[in-house]
């Protein structure tokens, strides 16, 4: 109470400071006067009583800075005056500061940025009731269990309240004739919300009760952002029908908001029983099976259980299930938990690490920065000499030049703390706001929050120990008497020291992630024109899941066959073929493959082709290059010889130098003709080794995705929704993915790569600016340090170059140094990076040479200020003012 | 006029609230009225009262108000707060209790 009196008080002397500080005047001039006029009255002559005043009263001013700091303004104005201080002198050198704060808000920016990752996705918990009790299971180093063996698990495990299970699927959801769309949900076991905790918005969670029969609960409960987007958040929808793959459904809750499931990375749009397997997952029945690992599975541990105790009574009931089922169990499987949320340890692990990494990185880099921060501070505080000499001269206690100095550090780490968050917010952002052209749901929302404001701060004042104390300290150690007489300091300049290696060791750094970066950016440049094995210019595309709508093998065959000779009459498609999925994206499917005509070679020895099915037109269409043979063509049906075409490394993988066309392979199940030859292109990924692969006929084979692919020169909206109307023509009920030209779809696969250039780009950047303020730092000290010495040099006669050359030499050998180590570790190391590197040796000598002008450039430009001032030290001024 | 004796700072301060909790007053005549009272023995600078009194204003004790003066002059007057009177209370109970403790001290024989 005192204390917010006191602060209430201070407060208002601050807001009416002005009428304080008359107030003050009038009182303390009031008192002088009754003084005289007292004494006018015991008999003085006006001017006695004005001088017996005046020599009672003493020092007025002095009282009224005693009543400012009664009133505990005086600490403020202190304050508010080392602060304008620090202003001017930032106004004084404005390249310095400006080079200080954006560093520093670089390296601020990017601890936080790295910290709201850390929080967001490892540190928060997930949405739910004490979600420290959750505990995700992992058995033998995989996250997926079979169903039979949780029930198991379930049943008889001593140590969990509640065991869930649970898996992310993607489904056909209608919600009136004509209005289909493709949605990511959950299958969960009746206990699920029960077990997390959580509430409904609206209507009843479905319980336990679901359990108990397959396909006997068609409920649905929606998430509350679905619900927002496609029924306009009517509350309504309780109770009503609506179609999952073709099935009705009854919606029975709405999820509350923050609810969006139980894993972090994913958002998800719908949870349906998982007894109602069969209907979100047609034909693939796996809740009867122990040998197909399907669900993920969550529980509660029991209170004062540890985690140990649950991993052993789990590992007690896998020895029970090993003995009963040793074909589907495997006996030394292990199990361990995990916290929940990023599927178990399955990507717990990856991101952990990664964020360690990240982590140190940006803590190095700020490191970095306060380091050269440092030096620069060194450099002025030996500009600032004779500056703090007078001031102690004059009486400035070390305590008020410790507290100048300290306040000017302040001013710099907070306004760099204060960009370096707003960096980081804009990089979060726009992150948040980032939707990737996925087939999933990614939940992308990084939200910097208290916690990490926290973190800012934390890390804001943490510069100013690292950057400002150092500097300071050094300067109060001035000596009076020398610094002003302006003799140099005593000590002598070291030959080699720390910082020398610190600025050649940035410079090497910035070296390496600028030839990594350049290498990978122009390995994005290549990658579409290396050998992809289709065209992927003026093509698009759109696929579609007809096994989500129940379509029997024989129903999807005639499906594609009609939509082909639909769409092939479409106007302004110039071609268009059917192909099971993209190459370069997931869900490939590899079977052995083998020569009919020799015996099948042991399991170790099989080759694995991945295999596709095409329709005819697909080569063409795709602009996949066919090399021998035939393409396949409407004559290859069911019911006529089996076919295939092989690419060319499967073919030279087979047979070598024979003539392939003609000969049988067996693949997967059955035996084969091989009628063509196409090039090799790339199926997994970008960086992928030649790959045998297998194209069947989807007339004698069918297929579970659809992908319809047509070469136009239309604008790729126009001709995507050609193509969709040519399929709804044919099936309304159907739902779309993976939608576009194929140049778009191209982003998946080139990911990676993209993610490396951006970070290397990023972190290659920073390092540039890090080298560059180190070196300009040094120069500029080394310049400040040896003024006096420039002058007589210059004085007897040095030539400006000269002077240049005993400047610059140093640095320019560190320069040297630096780049290259830079380039020799670039060469050493860079083969690691071949996995992003697309037709790009890493040796590029066109890229060292980009990397090392660019370097050199930034070197120069560094050097230019403080060497230039160098060269323009005026020798009569120097040597007069020293 | 001889050397004015030097005031114990809480000693100022009591003495500023006792003056004051009769009738609102200025600086000025709290001065002359110590010293009035005191027989001129206690002489309070202009350089310790204005501190004190803005002192023990910025704690909430003492509140001010410009009035005008007999003379018709606009002066500050100072007058106890709630808490002011409390901390007066609380004061002069434990100034009678050290005063009369260092008397028996130095009264014993």
């Amino acid at each position: 109470m005192r204390w917010f009196l006191r602060f209430r008080s201070l407060f208002h002397s601050l807001l009416r400071r002005r009428q304080m500080e008359a107030d003050l005047s009038d009182e303390l001039r009031y008192h002088m006067e009754q003084e005289i006029e007292s004494n006018v009255r015991a008999g003085m002559s006006p001017e006695e009583a004005k001088y017996a005043a005046r020599r009672l009263t003493g020092p007025v001013a002095l009282y009224e800075e005693e009543c400012r700091d009664a009133r505990g303004i005086g600490m403020v104005d202190t304050l508010v005056r080392d602060g304008r201080y620090a202003l001017r002198t930032f106004r004084r050198a404005p390249l310095f500061t400006a080079v200080a704060i954006l560093t520093l808000a670089l390296g601020i920016g990017a601890n936080t940025t790295v910290f709201t990752f850390i929080e967001n996705v490892l540190l928060r918990p997930l949405p739910v009731r004490n979600p420290q009790q959750l505990w995700a299971l992992g058995w033998g180093g995989m996250v997926n269990i079979s169903f039979p063996n949780y029930l198991d698990f379930r049943d008889r495990n001593e140590v969990f309240s509640n065991l869930i299970a649970y898996r992310f699927n993607p489904a056909n959801l209608s919600i009136r004739a004509r209005e289909n769309f493709r949605v990511w949900g959950y299958e969960a076991t009746g206990n699920y919300f029960q077990a997390l905790g959580v509430k409904p918005l609206l209507g009843r969670f479905f319980g336990p009760e679901v359990d108990d029969k397959p396909c006997a609960h068609p409920v649905v409960v929606l998430s509350y952002r679905y619900w927002q987007s496609h029924f306009a958040a009517d509350s309504n929808v309780i109770g009503k029908e609506i179609k999952i793959n073709g099935n009705p459904f009854t919606v029975v809750a709405i999820a509350r908001p923050g609810f969006y499931g139980s894993e972090i990375i994913m958002s998800s749009d719908y949870w349906v029983p998982m007894s109602m397997e069969l209907q979100i997952e047609p034909g693939n029945d796996w809740l009867f099976s122990r040998g197909s690992q399907e669900v993920w599975v969550m529980g509660r541990l029991k209170q004062r259980v540890s985690r140990a105790q649950g991993e052993a009574n789990l590992d007690t009931i896998a020895r029970q299930l090993a003995r009963a089922y040793p074909n589907e169990v495997d006996p030394k499987a292990k199990f361990l938990l995990s916290r929940p949320g990023l599927v178990g340890q399955g990507l717990r692990g990856p991101t952990t690490g990664v964020s360690v990494v990240l982590m140190t990185v940006a803590a190095l880099g700020l490191l970095l920065v306060c380091i050269n921060l440092a030096s620069m501070l060194l450099a002025r505080a030996s500009d600032r000499r004779r500056e703090i000499g007078i001031r102690l001269a004059v009486g400035a206690s070390r305590w008020q030049l410790l507290r100048q100095l300290m306040t000017e550090s302040l001013l710099l780490a907070m306004s760099g703390g204060l960009l370096g968050f707003g960096i980081a917010f804009g990089v979060c952002k726009f992150f948040s706001s980032w939707h990737p052209n996925f087939d999933l749901p990614a939940n992308t929302a990084l939200e910097p929050n208290g916690k990490v404001l926290i973190f800012t701060v934390v890390a804001s004042f943490c510069t100013i120990l690292l950057f400002g104390l150092v500097p300071a300290l050094q300067a109060l150690r001035t000596d009076l008497v020398p610094s002003l007489k302006n003799e140099p300091e005593s000590g002598r300049l070291r030959r080699w020291n720390l910082r020398d290696v610190l600025v050649a060791s940035q410079i090497a750094l910035s070296v390496v992630l600028v030839i990594c970066s350049v290498l990978v950016a122009r390995g994005l440049q290549k990658a579409s024109s290396i050998g992809l094995g289709f065209n992927p210019n003026r093509a698009v595309s759109v696929s579609l899941d007809l096994s989500l709508q129940g379509y029997s093998e024989e129903r999807s065959r005639r499906f594609d066959a009609d939509l082909l000779t639909k769409a092939a009459a479409l106007p302004g498609l110039d071609s268009v073929g059917i192909i099971s999925n993209l190459p370069l994206r997931i869900g490939e499917n590899n079977d052995p493959i083998s020569r009919a005509d020799r015996p099948l070679p042991p399991f170790s020895k099989l080759k694995a082709a991945i295999v596709y099915n095409v329709s005819p037109g697909y080569f063409r269409t795709a602009g996949t290059k066919l090399l021998a043979g035939r393409d396949i063509n409407s004559h290859d049906r069911a019911g006529s010889p089996l076919v295939v075409v092989v690419n060319e490394t499967c073919a030279h993988v087979l047979f070598g130098n024979e003539n392939p066309l003609g000969k049988h392979v067996r693949l997967g199940s059955q035996e084969v003709g091989i009628v063509g030859i196409v090039e090799t292109g790339k199926y997994e990924s970008l960086g992928e080794d030649p790959h045998p692969a297998a194209f069947l006929p989807i007339a004698q084979t069918g297929t579970k995705w659809t992908t319809l692919v047509a070469r136009t020169s239309l604008p790729t909206e126009q001709a995507v929704g050609l193509l969709r109307k040519a399929v709804l023509a044919l099936d309304p009920q159907t739902t779309f993915f993976n939608v576009g030209s194929l140049k778009d779809q191209l982003a998946f696969p080139l990911f990676p790569a993209r993610i490396t250039a951006i970070v290397l780009s990023v972190f290659g950047l920073f390092a540039m600016i890090l080298a560059a303020t180190g070196l300009f730092a040094l120069v500029a000290y080394s310049v400040s340090r040896r003024k006096r010495e420039i002058g007589i040099r210059m004085a007897l006669g040095a030539q400006q170059s000269q002077v240049l050359a005993s400047v610059l030499g140093r640095t320019i050998l560190l320069c040297v140094i630096g780049v290259a180590l830079g380039s020799a570790l670039t060469l050493g190391a860079g083969h690691l990076l071949s996995a992003v590197l697309y037709g790009v040796s890493p040796r590029d000598p066109v890229t060292y040479l980009t990397a090392i002008m660019l370097m050199s450039g930034v070197a120069l430009l560094a050097c230019w200020q403080p060497a230039a001032r160098s060269i323009h030290i005026d020798p009569a001024c120097t040597l007069r003012e020293e | 006029m001889g050397k004015p004796t030097d005031l114990v700072q809480g000693t100022l301060d009591l003495l500023i609230l006792k003056t004051i909790s009769l009738e609102p007053t200025n600086g000025w005549a709290i001065a002359k009225r110590i010293a009035q009272v005191s027989q001129d023995v206690l002489q309070v600078q202009q350089g310790s009262l204005y501190p004190a009194l803005h002192r023990l204003e910025h704690q909430g004790w003492i509140r001010a108000d410009w009035k005008e003066s007999e003379n018709n002059r606009r002066a500050k007057y100072y007058s106890l707060t709630a808490a002011g009177r409390k901390q007066l209370k609380a004061e002069l109970e434990q100034w009678r209790r050290l005063s009369g403790a260092i008397g028996l001290v130095i009264e014993a024989v």
